[in-house]
């Protein structure tokens, strides 16, 4: 279980977070939506330990990661798997040698076992047909792809998404969700999923939470979101709907 | 006071980077394969660029070497000249300025464009120690292929010097060296190679510094390369004068 105590963070003069406390249960997913810049990615963040909250704290099965030493960060690190916005793929590794990373780093396992997980997870991701490309080669869509299969390969626990399906075409979006939903179902991970893809976080979430100038402005279930009484959470919700009609409840 | 914030607070980091690199050093599994990477590209891809430097420089000094002894009539000191002359200084000191043109704006670019993409972070996020993974490794290559190339550089140098000669009069090859090496000991030869590990850590620790706290976008990857030429180039003249008194008092 991760619960953040009264997070606190800053940037020069803008308060990014405010305060915020927050638990995420074990083998539920929590979609955390907001506007631009309301502070999502940089909760995600605290709690792989990127950034330090400048007050409170973040924990993990009720220890503070803020203790932890360098080897016991590292274990806990182990057990997350991360999605960054951009990708953040590797820009001298091929797409084989980024996806296959994080299994020669932290396992012993013999290469033609590595090179069979990383067709799958490649697989999972539908580009198979990709692995021996360099990532300047690829489309941003494709990038990201890359960026998933290589934070899933491994099977983590508790898994960040930052974004997962921007920059993707609906078909594929739709697969990413779909993928974000079996994992769940499959293995019982626990995911935290920053989007503004409706859609998406109407498929996947468990829970919803919207965030606005560092404070939490809606906790619940996402159907939930269309009785607020919070005037943004409603006009978040309308707006959403307004664009996808399919979307109402 | 306010003025030199800026100042102070970048000297604190390099403080606390430098500090890093040696605990990552003596606590953390030391990452060979990226060493041996670094050490090609540090040194093995710099040998051209080292190679025709010493050229010319061995050609130049020779050439002016001559026309100021032969004032004197002593041009059968000429040999010895540039030998001690490269040996001691203007081998290391060209090759440390060659390198760091090319190796510490490499560093600073590529260390620095891993930053804005987030691709340190990953590396964190993946349970890599990102400083003791990219950072170390360099410093480390850097070290160790500064004074190989120097030795090379000098070597090419003195051959440089041989062709200047050939260019003035005629001299056996075998006459030249014996003439080169009549006056070189070991208080010439190896406070000259070992100061040069001092520079392959200021090219790599200021390139790697540099990149790896960059910020700001690719503006911000920009500057980092710049800033890492121009600071290493500027400490490594520094340091080459306090390094050359060092040398007078124990050797």
């Amino acid at each position: 279980m991760i619960e953040l105590v009264n997070v606190y963070k800053r940037f020069g003069t803008l308060q990014v977070l405010n305060g915020v406390s927050l638990t995420f249960k074990t083998g539920e997913n929590t979609v955390i939506l907001g506007k631009s810049g309301s502070g999502k990615s940089v909760l995600l963040k605290h709690v792989v330990r990127l950034l330090d909250p400048d007050d409170g704290s973040v924990l993990v099965d009720g220890k503070n990661i803020g203790d932890f030493k360098l080897h016991q960060l590292m274990e806990y690190r182990k057990t997350l798997g991360f999605l960054f916005q951009g990708a953040a793929l590797y820009d001298s590794l091929s797409v084989f040698e980024n996806v296959a990373f994080p299994i020669r780093r932290h396992t012993k396992t013999p290469d033609k076992e590595v090179e069979d997980q990383v067709m799958e997870a490649l697989g999972w991701v539908s580009l198979t047909n990709a692995a021996q490309k360099m990532p300047s080669e690829l489309s941003g869509g494709m990038r990201k792809r890359v960026g998933l299969a290589r934070s899933l390969i491994l099977k983590p626990k508790v898994m960040l998404y930052d974004e997962p399906t921007t920059g993707l075409d609906p078909i594929t979006s739709n697969e990413i969700s779909d993928l974000i939903l079996n994992l769940q179902k499959q293995f019982g991970t626990t995911g935290l999923i920053v989007t503004h893809d409706m859609p998406c976080a109407f498929k996947v979430a468990d829970r919803a939470i919207l965030l606005s100038e560092g404070n939490i402005l809606f906790d619940g279930g996402i159907t939930e979101l269309e009785n607020s009484n919070e005037p943004l959470v409603k006009t978040f919700y309308e707006t959403s709907v307004a664009k996808r009609p399919e979307l109402s409840l | 006071m306010e003025r030199f914030q800026p100042f102070f607070i970048w000297f604190g980091e390099s403080a606390l980077f430098f500090k890093q690199f040696f605990v990552c050093l003596f606590t953390q599994k030391f990452e060979w394969r990226q060493f041996l990477n670094q050490f090609d590209e540090i040194g093995s891809r710099s040998l051209i660029l080292v190679g025709i430097s010493g050229l010319a420089i061995g050609v130049v000094l020779s050439m002016q070497f001559n026309a100021t002894l032969a004032r004197f009539g002593a041009e059968s000191m000429l040999p010895s000249m540039i030998s001690l002359s490269v040996i001691r200084e203007i081998g290391p000191i060209i090759t440390a300025l060659v390198v760091a043109g090319r190796v510490a704006s490499g560093i600073g670019a590529e260390l620095g464009s891993m930053r804005v993409t987030e691709q340190i972070d990953a590396l964190d996020v993946s349970a890599v120690d990102s400083f003791n993974y990219l950072v170390v490794p360099r410093i480390m290559a850097g070290i160790f292929a500064l004074p190989i190339l120097t030795v090379y550089c000098d070597f090419i140098a003195i051959i440089g010097g041989y062709i200047g000669i050939l260019i003035e009069r005629n001299i056996t090859l075998q006459e030249y060296i014996s003439a080169a090496i009549r006056f070189l000991g070991p208080d010439d030869i190896f406070p000259g190679v070992l100061k040069t590990t001092v520079f392959g850590l200021i090219i790599t620790f200021v390139g790697s510094f540099n990149g790896y706290k960059t910020t700001g976008g690719t503006v911000g990857v920009g500057l980092s390369a710049t800033n890492a030429v121009v600071l290493s180039s500027l400490l490594i003249i520094v340091a080459e004068v306090v390094l050359v008194k060092i040398s007078i008092l124990f050797f």
